[in-house]
């Protein structure tokens, strides 16, 4: 993924469309046709957030869970029964959140305050970056074909209220 | 209505998923979001954006290599040679 994506963030030509050229690679479906502001990148994938710092592009860090899932991906690698695969990806993880902009997490501060503190701890080089909780992030349009009652949106919303 | 909105649209962000449903869903809820302000591109393996208009999550335009939705989010497919599925089809 690292190749055809790092070609269409940040690649200084234009990247070529199928239908125009057959000699040139044709790594995406098409370009990206206004200069980037801020990279969004999810917690999996980090090389957009590694240069993005080079080149001066704001870069946020999302999660798309619960902020303890990636406390639990971090805390992964200080065990001794943890592959190298882990340990690389953990120190990954840390490398990518000391090089980002803010965090963007898909959950309740409220829910996290444990799991909020804990990185605040671990990220002790970069203390300051800003942690962002944007939930409820919802689809109207998921709630309509999956039929979610207005009963469970509801009580999300009584829910939020009560917080 | 499309000329006032790309007026007020100034800024440019670029959204990055791995093809996994569970990181998809929640990233494109956000860039719906973030589309009432800014020029949104959502990025995502070329093998899932098939999958996504299916589930109406977005729309091929008369251009038909560009897919956006009504919400004017540009959709973005990085052929990067991932055609698995990792949904769990049976338990």
């Amino acid at each position: 993924m690292n190749e055809p994506l790092s070609q269409l963030l940040f690649s200084p030509s234009p990247i070529v469309s199928s239908l125009s050229s057959s000699q040139s690679a044709v790594l995406s479906t098409h370009s990206i046709s206004h200069p980037i502001d801020l990279i969004i990148s999810d917690m999996l994938i980090h090389m957009p957030i590694r240069v993005a710092h080079e080149k001066n592009i704001m870069a946020q860090f999302f999660v798309p869970s619960s902020l303890m899932i990636l406390m639990n991906f971090i805390h992964s690698s200080m065990g001794d029964v943890n592959s190298i695969l882990e340990q690389n990806f953990a120190y990954q993880i840390i490398q990518a959140l000391s090089l980002a902009n803010g965090l963007i997490c898909n959950s309740f501060h409220q829910l996290e305050i444990e799991a909020f503190n804990e990185l605040h701890r671990q990220l002790s080089f970069n203390s300051h970056l800003p942690i962002r909780f944007v939930i409820p992030l919802i689809s109207d349009e998921l709630d309509e074909k999956q039929n979610v009652s207005s009963l469970i949106k509801f009580n999300i919303f009584f829910f939020i209220c009560l917080l | 209505m499309a000329e006032i909105q790309s007026l007020t649209k100034v800024g440019h962000i670029v959204l990055i998923t791995p093809p996994l449903f569970g990181h998809m869903i929640p990233l494109l809820n956000l860039a719906k979001r973030l589309s009432a302000h800014f020029h949104v591109t959502y990025v995502v393996s070329a093998s899932k954006l098939n999958v996504l208009e299916q589930r109406g999550f977005s729309i091929t335009n008369e251009k038909d290599n560009i897919v956006s939705t009504p919400f004017g989010i540009d959709f973005i497919g990085l052929f990067d040679g991932n055609d698995d599925d990792y949904e769990v089809s049976s338990l």
